[in-house]
């Protein structure tokens, strides 16, 4: 808690410095905006800024008002509604993975204003350990980014953009408190039910500008249909901070942020009667990431921009017996009960941007990355070391053509990189209301410290690392059209399709060697996902209506496995289907909204192999339950200053999701039950934003 | 806007930040135990060191090292020889009868990786404990008849050869006589070992040369706990706390539903409604899982052992989530109904 203090002593000081020059003027809350979709500016993967309409990537964008119109108190609450993204929840570690167009997670990249965050295993974790007030906008961008962003960027990008100083004298204050039941279950501002407060200021004065902010999570976890100490979903608690501080003026802007997470996870496990003990397990994840970046504009045709960050993570595991008949507690002694493991990467970036004439630009970039870790299951400290030097072109021949190719090289200090990472983005602006964008790319995923360095050996595990490994590659194909049916009148329509097709080959899995014991990581497997989809943005007064469908398939390894295909020929793709829906209706004179958030996860086949003592080994079709998800809010303005929100979750009222795999019940798997929800649940919410601009 | 107000709601908002202790304090009371507790000593871990012989009517334990065996002579009428099943060691016949003539070059081809997913059913012996279905076949009188055999223990390397034994086996007598060797050792080692009818078995060390002392009396002990060889699904698999029963000295047992008859409840006249199992894996793996649930505390064990006795079986903790340690786990039970 120390930590808290001393951000929030900072803040105040800084507030009054402010406060004591000039008078009080404030500007209007203005939350409840207009979100324009096609002016929005994006910068994931960009020269410079760019309109959405111009960007030669198809970028999806939420951005911070949708985040509070959907009361969202985390980065998941306002992914669920996005088509292609799915979650996956692990109820032992109570931590959520993110899958992006079939993808897991371990193909994406998230990135924090552009640096790419640490996670210590395939897990994206560091999507929910972010701060969502501090969010001005999420981009996410689908397909390769490889060339620009490196290793783990097949499937795609999300890419937070932080709120940053606008270049004005500035001095704002917010803070937010919401209580949230959580199923059926909640208890006033602690315990049972999930618990968010934030305060945050930003400040600027002359060109210098600083920032900080502090929030608290504290989910309480829910018991589903358990009765004893134990929790379906466990208690997590949440304390993320950050500080900013930084100067610009016209052809330079620096600044230098922090974000830090304490999370805590805790386990408990039931009571046994039979001893009176219980063993619980508390999960403490910190988590600092340094970022400095700078953007100098040297004239009008030449910029720069450097970023560097460390990250530091360590996650703790501590294992206690609870000894209830006399109230003691010891660290219990087993192999893994107690482990601290530590991940830490050193990242530098810098690109320049350069115009050489009205046709062509370049962007050429350099990379260093330096990880390292240490911990349980990881032989020794092991570090890696990746060099990267990239060149993208922006060619303009005709004003409705733009082409940007680009290559990679990477040098890596273990494993064998590959040398040349090429892409093509083309975009077309066949008509001033429509954009055809095509791509090609090549994508590629380097082994993870894990894969290269892990070593676990037991009972029942022989396993180890292999630092022969090379990296996943894939070839990646898309496209989209992008058509802005009817843009003048009351009534504003746009659409937009895309397709995709990705082949990843050299995917690491673990097998084990013929003729030994040992299982080991090596480059086998393929897998391939397809598919497409359409969506609509419809204003209308004061109604916008969002609304897309999607239909994605996941490749099957049986379909080209020789032991199966001739004898249990399955389809090479299996393929759900996703529709969705953000309806958002404004009461201008109120100031008050309502938003609707539908979305519908169709059935998701996929194939397993079955084996059982008492025939032989089968392919088998698992199916796994489709379901809808909706939240209903409203936000209104009370006073210029207060914004209260209010609002349903997950309406179904869904909590676990059937799977129908025959392989329930044996190690490792996670049988044929799947949380996704903790139940319908209800949120209020207070807002509270002063700012004064000059 | 004052500036008195907006310190007034960063100041409730901090008080927000605060955390609150969410543990209860709740205090159990256990209810003493008319039975007997046992802490078996399998030496921590996954891997249980040692395997632990129980014997319910004198409630005792015998503490064995896992791995200090490798062949198992059996003491009754057939001449059977088995394996260490409590480790990962797997055996093939070689077609050649004279030991001499095989060396490294005939383990060509050979893989003795098991567990894991490796190997398979035929390179141990059966994990049900059937006798008939031995790795080894029955030692024949017919002493042209008796293979040598590549054995792989536990603690060989499944990749270097070199560190697995040849061994072959005949009658010797009332007997077996035994001879081995590393595959690139030409001297070749000798033992005879006697028939015990009051052991199931006598136990030989490879790699000491000499019989161990391993099993209890056939008649003292019940119930085993170790790491040893069983299945999953269509491939052999090595299971951390495996129970197994001493099925060659006749003990039973039968798994009972607690929602059906509590443990406490089970009473003699319970008894006639159970299934019992003269397997080896009557009690097996069923009583745990080795993640997440760890014991499954709907189910209990009543076994019968060779004298007739019939005791209630439940287990205490495991070290799953339990407050047990891995590796020592803790055993309760109690005579339901006496032979006599």
């Amino acid at each position: 808690m120390r930590s808290q203090f001393i951000v929030f002593g900072l803040s105040i000081a800084l507030c009054n410095s402010a406060w004591a020059q000039s008078g009080e003027k404030t500007a209007t809350v203005n939350a409840i905006a207009d979100s324009i979709h096609l002016r929005d500016v994006v910068i994931t993967g960009q020269y410079a800024p760019q309109s959405l309409k111009q960007s030669v990537y198809q970028v999806r964008t939420i951005s911070s008002e949708y985040i509070q119109l959907r009361g969202a108190t985390n980065v998941l609450g306002v992914l669920d509604n996005q088509l292609g993204i799915r979650f996956s929840n692990d109820a032992t570690l109570g931590e959520t993975d993110v899958e992006v167009m079939g993808m897991s997670g371990t193909n994406v990249k998230i990135l924090l204003d552009g640096v790419p965050l640490v996670d210590r295993g395939s897990t994206r974790q560091s999507l929910s350990q972010i701060d969502v007030n501090t969010i001005e906008r999420i981009e996410i961008v689908e397909g390769p980014m490889s060339v620009v962003y490196g290793t783990d960027a097949l499937a795609g990008v999300i890419n937070i953009i932080t709120k940053k100083y606008q270049g004005k004298d500035q001095l704002s204050v917010t803070a937010r408190i919401q209580e949230e039941t959580v199923g059926k279950e909640y208890n006033f501002l602690s315990g049972e039910g999930s618990h968010n407060a934030n305060i945050g200021i930003q400040w600027g004065h002359k060109g210098f500008f600083a920032g900080a902010g502090i929030t608290r999570n504290d989910f309480g976890g829910w018991s589903d249909s358990l009765t004893g100490r134990r929790k379906a979903w466990k208690p997590k608690d949440q304390l993320v901070a950050n500080g900013s501080f930084g100067y610009s003026n016209k052809q330079l802007k620096v600044w230098y942020r922090l974000d830090y997470l304490k999370e805590d996870i805790l386990s408990r496990g039931d009571i046994n009667y039979d001893n009176g003990k219980a063993t619980d397990q508390q999960y403490t994840t910190d988590r600092y990431t340094h970022q400095a970046q700078a953007v100098w504009q040297l004239n009008k045709d030449l910029s720069v921009n450097a970023t560097a960050s460390y990250q530091d993570y360590k996650r703790v595991t501590r294992t206690t017996i609870k000894d209830f008949t006399n109230n003691s507690e010891v660290l219990a002694p087993d192999a893994g009960a107690q482990d601290v493991s530590k991940f830490n990467t050193l990242f530098f970036r810098a690109t320049a941007q350069y115009n050489l004439s009205p046709v062509w630009s370049f962007q050429p970039g350099v990379e260093y990355r330096r990880d390292g870790s240490a911990g349980q299951r990881i032989l020794g400290t092991p570090h890696i070391t990746d060099y990267s030097a990239f060149l993208s072109a922006e060619i303009k021949p005709v004003h409705w053509l733009n082409i940007r190719p680009g290559v990679r090289l990477s040098e890596n200090s273990v494993y064998d990189a590959p040398p040349v990472i090429p892409s093509i983005n083309t975009k077309f602006a066949l008509r001033n209301d429509l954009d055809l964008r095509l791509s090609y790319a090549h994508g590629f995923r380097a082994p993870a410290l894990r894969e290269l360095y892990f070593y676990f050996f037991d009972a029942s595990h022989s396993i180890k690392g292999n630092n022969e490994l090379k990296a996943e590659y894939s070839n990646s194909v898309t496209g989209s059209v992008s058509w802005q049916a009817i843009q003048k009148g009351p009534v504003k329509v746009g659409v937009t399709a895309t397709g995709f097709y990705n082949d990843f080959n050299d995917r690491i899995d673990l097998a084990t060697i013929n003729g030994s014991d040992t299982s080991t990581y090596v480059n086998i497997s393929k897998f391939k996902t397809t598919g497409g989809t359409i969506s609509t943005l419809l204003n209308w007064k004061n109604l916008e209506v969002n609304a897309g469908f999607s239909y994605i398939a996941r490749y099957n390894q049986f379909a080209d496995d020789e032991t199966y295909n001739k004898t249990n020929p399955t389809p090479q793709f299996t393929w759900t289907p996703e529709v969705n829906a953000n309806i958002t209706y404004r009461f201008r004179k109120l100031g008050a909204a309502l938003n609707l958030s539908y979305k519908f996860n169709g059935e998701r086949p996929a194939y397993e192999e079955v084996t059982t003592t008492a025939a032989p080994a089968f392919v088998h079709e698992i199916r796994t339950q489709a379901f809808h998800q909706a939240d209903l809010t409203a936000t209104k303005n009370i006073t210029r200053y207060l914004i209260v929100n209010a609002g349903v979750r997950n309406l179904f009222d869904n909590t676990n999701i059937n799977n129908s795999t025959l392989t329930s019940g044996q190690a490792h798997t996670t049988g044929g039950v799947l949380p996704m929800w903790y139940g319908r649940s209800y949120f209020l919410g207070l807002s509270f934003n002063w700012n004064r601009n000059k | 806007m004052k500036l008195s107000r907006l310190f007034l709601v960063l100041a409730v908002g901090s008080g927000l930040f605060t955390s609150c202790s969410k543990d209860e304090d709740t205090t159990v009371v256990i209810p003493p135990s008319d039975g007997s507790q046992l802490t078996l000593n399998g030496g921590g871990g996954t891997g249980s060191p040692n395997t632990v012989y129980v014997d319910f009517s004198s409630d005792s334990t015998a503490t064995r090292v896992r791995g200090s065996w490798n062949l198992g002579f059996y003491g009754g009428a057939e001449y059977r020889v088995t394996l260490n099943s409590f480790t990962a060691i797997s055996a093939v016949a070689i077609n050649k009868t004279d030991i001499s003539a095989v060396n490294i070059e005939d383990t060509a081809g050979v893989n003795l990786a098991i567990g894991l997913g490796s190997g398979n059913f035929s390179m141990i012996d059966d994990v049900y404990g059937d006798l008939t279905k031995t790795a080894i076949a029955e030692i024949s009188a017919t002493e042209a008849n008796n293979k040598v055999y590549l054995v792989k223990p536990e603690n060989a390397s499944a990749t270097d050869p070199a560190t697995w034994y040849k061994i072959r086996i005949t009658r010797s007598g009332n007997g077996y006589a035994l001879q081995y060797a590393k595959l690139k050792e030409t001297t070749i080692k000798t033992a005879t070992i006697n028939k015990d009818n009051n052991f199931n078995f006598t136990f030989f060390s490879l790699d000491n040369g000499a019989t161990v002392n391993v099993e209890p009396r056939k008649a003292d002990w019940d119930i085993a706990w170790s790491y040893g060889a069983y299945t999953a699904g269509p491939i052999p698999y090595f299971f951390s706390d495996l129970v197994i029963t001493n099925q060659y000295a006749g003990v039973t047992a039968a798994k009972v539903d607690s929602t059906v008859v509590s443990y406490n409840n089970f009473t003699e006249a319970n008894i006639a409604a159970q299934t019992f199992s003269d397997k080896r894996d009557a009690i097996g793996s069923s009583w745990r899982a080795t993640t997440g649930a760890g014991i499954y505390k709907n189910f209990f064990y009543v076994v019968k052992d060779a004298n007739g006795n019939y005791y209630k079986l439940k287990f205490v903790s495991m070290g799953i989530g339990d407050g047990g340690t891995r590796g020592y786990p803790v055993i309760e039970y109690k005579l339901v109904k006496s032979a006599n």
